[in-house]
């Protein structure tokens, strides 16, 4: 509907003059029929008083046959225009008297008489057709019809006036029109305006959103009530808004600070981290230097007293050899206790790297059983393993060997004399795999086990003959954590005291077959003489001096000594020594750089390097197995164990 | 009776001598003039007969006789057959009927009285009768309304007319239609010649 949209002073422009417009064409419709029906009535009524009149005048003519004086009566009609035919038949049929009026001479009589007849059968009647009115009067003399009077009138006058009428009616209605517009322009503008300006109003305030201006109004009606509601309305718009600029405000301030705060504390936590990390760095190295630094020295302790300690051309005494197996302990415990404050330092570091596998725990029981038997056949204690042969868990295998071999010599080396060892399965759950290795020992108090994993804490062990470290137990509960497992510790004093270890249960399918290394065998000795060759390249004298005399007095082999790498490449090319033994740390071009050197050498590049170098992380180890040393041995040398990995190096080509 | 037809024979004569005056001058035969005479009277009875309706006669209403007489003085000129059609009819609620009187019978109870007599003295004498007794005086005679009759037919135009005497008609208490005076040719007021 278009007129919808238009303005609403429109709207009321249009209702009025559309109201006053129906009204009025009703009005005007209304007077039109009365006028119409009006005018026929008089027509009419005028016609037939004329008739009577004309027929009352006429009886003498008839009767007496007076042709000219009816005629004459007839042509008296001529005063009246809109008579345009009148005639006298006589009650014989005959035609007596007729009047043509104007425009009539056309009529074929005798048609239009019987026509006439025809119309009006009965006399005293009248007939309307559209622009004529017929009027019959019966000629009646003494009660006698003498003859009949028909008058035919036209109506184009009542149409012409009609017509007047017409134009007067749309004049009118022009006019009325007119004013109608005028007065709903003059009575839209009072309705409108205010609207309109409240509508501006409404447009300023939504493209400006200043929400301070005001509608204006003078008016107390319903549009006032508008102009009021959305002044209110901007009120509460202002009110509010300026309640949350100061709540941002406040926000902002709060932000701004919170922040500063926040960045502040940020920067410090980044410095504390990089502090902390930069001291970790710097422990780490410590750490690692600290054991280079101990295990050289060390080096040269335990090799020439495990080399007097065999000395066959001249045996020490029985006094001699009991001083030099002192040594060899106590150098032993030292190494020990470098090794797991290094071990130490990975756990906490976060560095020690677990490979998860299913692992027969029976099995490794076992394993860890015969490495810690000579303990405990020294202190008369009986091992007992109750557990079965499918148990499996998830777990590293050289780690949790590790954490089983610290447990069960901390269960003999704190146990009583001829106590027993037991290894039971305490598993509840179905995914979790239990097992505990309880001891007979004296048993911890409550104060103990509380303090039991703490570092260094020996629990007043230290003041006994039994050596210990005080960290392997904070150690063996890192690295069971670190395999997603837990310890727990469970004490009764002169009982004994047990520990449970939890472990996620693996499924029997594919457990790891066992491993060999060579390392962890050391019944395995034995001392057939070789023949063949080997270079040493290293820089430390006292070291050079300790292996030459492993290799020539106690392997009988043939030895060559280097002092840097330069010199030991250029020894190795000329003499095609069968095995080169090579320390890491040297002046001036390191092993690796060494070993790549041989490697790319023709001569030398088919002859076996075996590393031996103080750096014992594990970290050094990989990195030189990967760099192609056929094996990498850690200072200080085991007699055992470093002409085992000759022997193997040179393979049973060079064996005699 | 025998006068009777004597004057009608005389009448006749009258006639006859107009009707061969007529044939000489128009040189018609004497049948149409004898059918054209007929006609003539046929409508002059039926004129008579009109009168009657335009006329009013005081205290007619109240005569006990129910009959309308219209009383012929003189030779009777009518064919029987107009007079005994217009005897059929009424007028004034009453029956018409034709008389044939002699002038010295009483005028009433005629109410027309058409003279047809040739002789001037009955024919005054008739017109002063009439006056007294309301009766109508109507002849075809030249000049007699100008000698006091009331209606006086003529032929003008070989068409019947006639002249009303209005000072005739008061003289003898009528009261004439004014339609019948419209269709009078002329309308004399003269007394009567004393």
């Amino acid at each position: 509907m278009i007129l919808r949209n238009l303005p609403i002073r429109q709207k009321l422009s249009f209702v009025t003059m559309l109201t006053s417009i129906s009204s009025l064409l009703l009005i005007s419709l209304a007077f039109i029929i009365i006028d119409i029906n009006d005018f026929h009535n008089n027509t009419e009524a005028k016609l037939q008083s004329i008739a009577k009149v004309t027929a009352f005048n006429s009886t003498a003519a008839i009767s007496f046959d007076d042709k000219e004086a009816s005629t004459e009566n007839l042509n008296s009609m001529n005063k009246i225009s809109n008579i345009y035919y009148a005639v006298i038949i006589k009650s014989d049929g005959s035609l007596f008297s007729q009047y043509h009026g104007e425009h009539s001479d056309a009529i074929n009589h005798s048609a239009y008489l019987s026509s006439l007849v025809d119309t009006l059968p009965d006399c005293n009647q009248s007939s309307l057709k559209i622009n004529q009115l017929t009027v019959c009067e019966t000629i009646t003399l003494n009660g006698e019809d003498i003859g009949r009077l028909y008058i035919v009138a036209r109506l184009s006058d009542l149409y012409i006036e009609l017509g007047y009428r017409l134009i007067t009616t749309l004049i009118i209605l022009l006019i009325t029109i007119l004013i109608a517009y005028l007065l709903s322009r003059r009575f839209g503008n009072i309705i409108s305006e205010p609207i309109i300006s409240l509508s501006n109003t409404i447009t300023e305030v939504t493209n400006n959103k200043d929400y301070s201006t005001r509608a204006k109004y003078n008016e107390n009606d319903e549009v006032g009530l508008l102009a009021k509601g959305f002044n209110d309305m901007l009120q509460q718009i202002q009110y509010r808004n300026k309640a949350l600029r100061l709540h941002q405000d406040k926000l902002e301030d709060e932000i701004t600070l919170r922040t500063g705060e926040l960045f502040s504390t940020v920067t410090q936590l980044k410095e504390a981290k990089a502090l902390a990390e930069k001291a970790n760095n710097a422990k780490s190295q410590f750490l690692s230097q600290m054991s280079h630094e101990l295990r050289t020295p060390m080096n040269a302790i335990l090799g020439y007293a495990q080399l007097l300690r065999l000395e066959t051309s001249a045996p020490l005494s029985a006094n001699q050899l009991d001083h030099v197996n002192e040594i060899i302990n106590a150098g032993d415990h030292l190494l020990e206790l470098i090794n797991k404050v290094l071990d130490l330092s990975h756990v906490e570091s976060g560095t020690l790297e677990v490979s998860i596998e299913n692992i027969n725990l029976q099995y490794c029981v076992e394993e860890c059983i015969t490495l810690i038997g000579p303990l405990a056949i020294e202190k008369n204690i009986a091992v007992i393993n109750n557990l079965d042969s499918d148990i499996y868990v998830l777990a590293d295998y050289t780690h949790i060997k590790q954490v089983i071999i610290n447990l069960l010599s901390n269960g003999i080396k704190y146990n009583k004399i001829g106590g027993t060892l037991t290894i039971d399965d305490c598993s509840q759950h179905k995914n979790k795999v239990c097992f505990s290795i309880r001891d007979t020992g004296h048993g911890l108090s409550d104060s103990q086990l509380s303090r039991l994993f703490k570092p260094f804490d020996r629990l007043g062990a230290e003041n006994t003959s039994v050596q210990g470290t005080g960290i392997g137990l904070l150690i063996c509960k890192q690295l069971i954590e670190i395999m997603k497992g837990k310890i727990s510790v469970s004490s009764v004093i002169d009982e004994g005291t047990t520990f449970a270890i939890t472990l996620d249960a693996a499924s029997t399918a594919d457990s790891l077959s066992l491993p060999n290394t060579m390392a962890d065998n050391p019944l395995a000795i034995s001392h057939p003489d070789h023949k063949g060759c080997v270079l040493y390249i290293e820089d430390n004298p006292a070291n050079l001096k300790l292996v030459k005399a492993i290799i020539t007095d106690h392997m009988h082999m043939e030895f060559l000594g280097a002092g840097d790498a330069h010199i030991g490449i250029q020894m190795a090319i000329e003499f095609k020594p069968d095995l080169i033994l090579m320390d890491i740390n040297l002046p001036g071009m390191d092993g690796f750089t060494a070993l790549k050197e041989l490697k790319r050498t023709t001569e030398t590049a088919s002859i076996p390097v075996i590393a031996l170098s103080a750096s014992a992380m594990p970290r050094d180890i990989s990195r030189g197995k990967t760099a192609g040393f056929k094996n990498y041995l850690t200072k200080p040398i085991k007699l055992e164990e470093l002409s085992l990995t000759i022997i193997a190096a040179l393979g049973p080509n060079t064996a005699n | 009776m025998i006068g009777h037809i004597f004057r009608l024979n005389k009448h006749w004569g009258n006639c006859l001598t107009t009707c061969l005056l007529l044939l000489a001058f128009s040189g018609s035969t004497l049948a149409d003039q004898e059918e054209e005479n007929k006609k003539e009277y046929s409508v002059k009875a039926a004129f008579i007969y009109n009168f009657s309706k335009f006329i009013d006669w005081p205290e007619l209403a109240s005569q006990k006789s129910n009959e309308f007489n219209i009383c012929i003085i003189g030779s009777n000129p009518f064919e029987k057959e107009t007079l005994s059609k217009l005897s059929t009819k009424k007028t004034k609620a009453k029956n018409v009927k034709f008389l044939n009187i002699s002038p010295y019978e009483k005028l009433p109870p005629c109410y027309i009285v058409f003279i047809n007599t040739p002789e001037n003295t009955v024919r005054q004498g008739i017109i002063r009768a009439s006056k007294k007794h309301n009766v109508l005086t109507v002849s075809d005679q030249e000049n007699f309304t100008s000698n006091g009759g009331a209606i006086e037919l003529f032929t003008s135009n070989r068409k019947v007319r006639f002249k009303i005497n209005l000072a005739a008609t008061k003289r003898a208490g009528l009261e004439v239609s004014s339609k019948l005076l419209n269709l009078a040719i002329k309308v004399e007021n003269r007394e009567a010649q004393q």
